[in-house]
């Protein structure tokens, strides 16, 4: 066994060697090396039904499969090992009117990715699939490129392919500890020997929690045991000589497909069984589960009433086999924070379908430090401290046996919740707050009157909140309101090195003098948003940055590895110790001028300044700007001081009717004002050039990523930000809508809703730049249609 | 058809199995340990069948899988009084008779003709077992399991002539060889060791 390698792929599932596999493909060759305590496979992978669907809640996922099924297709002729792959199509049934809306959702999205998907009926549906009864159903979304493939052959052609490029496969070789040198390469302990290596990845699957506690991380991942029946042969199939469908009946949270002459069940029960849930036990491989057919005898019901030959056709072989999942299902992916070259390939619930493409663009992004595409919805920094495993364990009880069902854009599931609160909590609650989880932060969505419409419901379209936000928007239109952003992430950057520094790190220039702001983007090298954070001068070495609450993880990771070894900058978090309660509206100021000891008339405190001032007895930075575009105040306080604030606020604004304002109404006003929203607007595929905040961009000095935009300025932009209004009756955009001029698509959505000022649905994305003109009229597809 | 079985209490599970392929009702007479001397197998099942009502046929494997005692069968005929022909792969009855075949190696097979009531010990080929479905599955959770104890049945366990000392895996001759690749590449190798290595094709 090596002793020394570029890179240490700890895991031998479909994961782990696709990883090894590209990693040395793009460039690593001999310089990988890959330990497995066992067998290829013995994890979950040998167990998978080898589903491969196009198929996925989020465009980026979407994009991942599709990547995985480009690369299954070519790795015969590549390796020369078969990997089992049968295009057999796949479809997607509603039985309801929202499940509809999401197959419209999906079918949108699908074709901003130029997928091949269509809309088919009931009686389509039945003459691609002779064993269904159409009964209820109002349609489908039918992918003829759809297939399945054989984990155990995909695995090993995989393997086969590394070995070749030199990657060292040890097998029977017991990752039992891991650790961090000062000079910062990793030792990798195992029963064999010790590895030093540059970078590690923990695709350890079922184990990956216990790989991630070697170097003291918690993750949220747990094993449920997930039941798959297959049937005895049926002739009928026997008889055919063209691949069924794969079908997916997600209203009765099953699928179905061929395997040889027969049938496999696959469903998500009711009550998933937590499988070993403190941690799986090291020796486990290759072994199947106990099936408990009295849980998921429901299941296998509706699968029956659908399929009914799966009535009369006999049980072959019942069996169970642990799957990770995670509190939303999505998988773990990327740099570790807040480690250094250490990355997460892990989490994975349909491991098989994505195995290819997550290989692919996690060695790209492990070589290149950025991903080709923008994997947010599956990077494990998403997830903060609050995730841990009791939180998990609670989560995914509710995740699993929805995994199938309709989620909707604005439904906020009560489990395992509520985690972090604002001191103000109890009374945001008096107030009749129907809460959201941001980051595992309860935060109002919006505050209807008492008795009416307290449950959001969930809804493609416009729901029951609708006239509520409209009232609170008017509100902070004519008069005052408080919004709790107390889970911004805040962090304090300080030193002699601080100023030079960020001005490295944004592209904006770095305020000058003590008490101004600057809003300043961080990019990647090639001139992509990385984050955007609000950077307020407190003294020449000392700035107080903000940055998204959900981003808290990803941004704080980006600055703690750009952090300058010679400890000229210190950084420091103090999300928790500071809350903001953001007043806006046009009365804000007034409200200000009564509680507040300093002056804080226009001319003393302008537009875009910030400064240290007494609130009532409270000592607060208040910085003159906020992200609804009327006139407002975000002050930063203390944590502990928080109910003495809001009380002062509150009355010093009783007799302009203050009161408190939601994010729903939030997001409404910035979707007005055209201010971009991280990972929406802002993610690793636009530069600010194509951008309402290009004038951040300062050329006259030295940033991350300034060469990247010095080739687009030369080049000229592809794509190009607008804010369109949209003739919407009853839903409004969201986001991956794709944007027609004609029959040409041009474009596509970064996000959408109702803007209640302008009493208008608003959605704003990217087009080609001739396009990006006041009046031009384009078509948004919304939900299909 | 009625299932009958001298076993611990996990042991119906197996028993719904077979409610689920058909049976009707079931009767487990419960034991603390999994492996009684074959004397005492024998002699609760008579107990529990003539409790019961005797039948006309009665069916066992060929064998226990894991002691291999192929006694059971032979035993129980003998306190019965019946017949009894072991390894049938193939039955039929013919008014008060039952016809046996069974194979006697050397491609030869016999034929033999018993009186009712008798004991059958099956093997593979009497019968192609039923996949069961899921309507039966579910059905069979409502079929009756009869359960006793051996002292429901006036026996005792204390003093079997035969106890089981030790179950153990014989230790491999040689390691097992791993054959790695694709199923058509395992495929080929297998058949390459057994044609050339070990000569056995
Ligand atoms: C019944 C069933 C049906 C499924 N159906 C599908 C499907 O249709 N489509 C789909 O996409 N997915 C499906 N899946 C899910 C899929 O199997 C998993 O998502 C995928 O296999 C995960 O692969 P992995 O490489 O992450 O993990 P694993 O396969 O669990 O691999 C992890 C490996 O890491 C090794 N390891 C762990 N710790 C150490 C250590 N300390 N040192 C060395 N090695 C270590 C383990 O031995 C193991 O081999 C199914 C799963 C099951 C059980």
């Amino acid at each position: 066994m090596k002793t020394n390698a570029r890179a240490v792929v700890i895991g031998g599932g479909a994961i782990g060697v696709s990883v090894a596999y590209h990693l040395a493909k793009y460039g690593w060759k001999d310089d990988v090396v890959l330990l497995e305590k066992h067998e290829l496979t013995s994890g979950s992978t040998w167990m998978a039904a080898g589903n491969v669907s196009f198929f996925h809640g989020n465009y980026y996922g979407t994009q991942v499969n599709k990547k995985s099924i480009e690369i299954y297709k070519g790795l015969e002729k590549e390796t020369g090992q078969p990997v089992g792959w049968h295009t057999t199509g796949s479809i997607r049934t509603a039985d309801n009117p929202g499940r509809m809306d999401e197959l419209g959702y999906a079918y949108s999205m699908n074709r901003c990715l130029g997928l091949d998907v269509s809309y088919i009926t009931p009686d389509e549906i039945g003459k691609m699939h002779p064993f269904i009864q159409t009964e209820g159903l109002l349609g489908g979304l039918y992918w003829p490129d759809d297939g399945d493939v054989d984990p155990n052959s995909l695995t090993q052609a995989m393997a086969k392919g590394g070995r070749k490029l030199g990657v060292e496969f040890n097998l029977h070789t017991m990752v039992t500890g891991i650790y961090q040198k000062s000079s910062g390469e990793w030792v990798v302990e195992t029963d064999k020997g010790d590895i030093i290596c540059e970078n590690v990845v923990n695709a350890a699957g079922l184990w990956a929690p216990e790989v991630a506690r070697m170097v003291g991380l918690e993750i949220p991942s747990i094993s449920i045991a997930h039941t798959h029946i297959l049937y005895e042969s049926i002739q009928e199939i026997a008889d055919r000589d063209t691949y069924l469908p794969l079908m997916r009946d997600p209203d009765k949270s099953i699928y179905l497909r061929q395997e040889m002459d027969s049938l496999i069940l696959g469903l998500y029960e009711a009550n998933g069984q937590q499988w070993y849930k403190n941690g799986v036990p090291w020796d486990y491989a290759q072994e199947e589960i106990n099936p408990d057919l009295d849980n998921i005898s429901d299941c296998i019901e509706g699968g029956i009433e659908r399929f009914p030959i799966l009535g009369e056709t006999g049980f072959k072989h019942v069996t169970a086999g642990p799957i990770t999942y995670t509190p939303n299902a999505e998988p773990l992916v990327g740099p570790a924070a807040p480690l250094k070259n250490f990355y997460n390939a892990c989490g994975y619930s349909f491991g098989i379908t994505q195995a290819g493409g997550i290989g692919h663009y996690l060695a790209g992004w492990m070589m290149n430090g950025e991903p080709e595409i923008d994997l947010w919805p599956m990077d494990s920094r998403r997830y903060g401290s609050y995730a841990n495993w009791a939180y998990n364990t609670e989560k995914i009880a509710d995740t699993y046996p929805r995994l199938y069902s309709t989620i909707y854009p604005n439904e906020v599931r009560p489990a395992a919740r509520p985690n972090r609160t604002s001191p103000i909590y109890e009374y945001q609650k008096q107030a009749n707050a129907v809460f959201g989880d941001y980051y595992g932060w309860e935060c109002p969505n919006y505050f209807p009157p008492k008795g009416e419409d307290e449950y959001e419901e969930p809804s493609w379209r416009r729901s029951n909140a609708f006239k509520h936000v409209g009232a609170e928007c008017k509100h902070v239109m004519e008069k005052v309101g408080i919004i709790d952003l107390t889970r911004f992430a805040k962090t304090k950057i300080a030193g002699p090195g601080a100023k030079d520094w960020l001005n490295k790190m944004t592209c904006q220039r770095v305020p000058e003098k003590d008490g101004r702001i600057a809003l300043s983007p961080m990019l990647d090298h090639s001139g992509n948003f990385k984050t955007d954070m609000t950077v307020s001068r407190v003294n020449e070495n000392e700035f107080f940055c903000v940055t998204a609450s959900v981003g808290k993880k990803h941004d704080q990771h980006w600055m703690i590895e750009n952090l300058p070894k010679d400890g000229s900058v210190g950084m420091e978090d103090i999300t928790y110790q500071v809350g903001c309660l953001v007043l806006v509206g046009p009365k804000s100021r007034d409200v200000l001028a009564k509680v507040a000891y300093d002056d804080v008339s226009n001319e003393a405190f302008k537009f875009g300044t910030s400064r240290e001032i007494y609130v009532g007895r409270t000592k607060c930075r208040v910085n003159r700007m906020n992200y609804v575009g009327e006139l407002g105040f975000e002050i930063f306080h203390p944590i502990q001081h928080q109910i003495t604030l809001y009380h002062d606020l509150m009355n010093a604004g009783a007799d302009v009717d203050i009161r408190l304002i939601g994010m729903h109404a939030m997001d409404s006003m910035r979707l007005e004002k055209g201010y971009l929203a991280w990972k929406s607007e802002m993610n690793v595929h636009h530069t600010p050039l194509e951008t309402n905040v290009a004038w951040t961009v300062k050329m006259d000095k030295e940033f991350n990523g300034k060469k990247g935009l010095e080739k687009q300025k030369e080049k000229g932009i592809a794509q190009k930000l607008v804010c369109m209004v949209v003739d919407a009756t009853d839903s409004d955009p969201f986001g991956y809508n794709p944007i027609f001029a004609g029959e040409e698509r041009i474009g596509m959505t970064s996000s959408g809703g109702y803007g209640h000022r302008v009493e208008k649905s608003i959605a704003l994305g990217y087009v080609k730049p001739e396009f990006a003109k006041a009046g031009t009229r384009l078509e948004v597809e919304i939900l299909g249609r | 058809m009625i299932i009958v079985t001298v076993g611990k209490p996990e042991a119906a599970a197996t028993i719904r199995s077979a409610l689920a392929m058909g049976a009707d009702r079931a009767i487990l007479v419960k034991t603390d340990t999994q492996f009684l001397d074959a004397a005492l197998t024998a002699k609760a099942l008579k107990a529990a069948m003539e409790k019961d009502g005797l039948p006309d046929m009665i069916f066992t494997g060929k064998g226990s899988v894991d002691t291999e005692s192929f006694q059971t069968q032979y035993r129980l005929a003998h306190a019965l009084g019946m017949p009894v022909v072991n390894e049938v792969s193939s039955l039929s009855a013919d008014g008060n008779k039952a016809i046996a075949e069974l194979e006697v190696g050397g491609g030869d097979k016999q034929v033999i003709e018993m009186n009712l009531p008798c004991v059958i010990g099956a093997t593979k080929g009497l019968n192609e077992p039923r996949y069961p479905k899921f309507p039966d599955i579910m059905k069979a959770k409502k079929k009756k399991i009869e359960e006793m104890t051996l002292a429901d049945l006036g026996l005792d366990a204390s003093s079997p002539g035969v106890t089981l000392e030790k179950l153990e895996p014989v230790p491999e001759r040689t390691g097992a060889k791993m054959i790695q690749g694709s199923v058509e590449e395992q495929v080929t190798e297998l058949i390459r060791v057994l044609k050339e290595d070990e000569k056995v094709l």
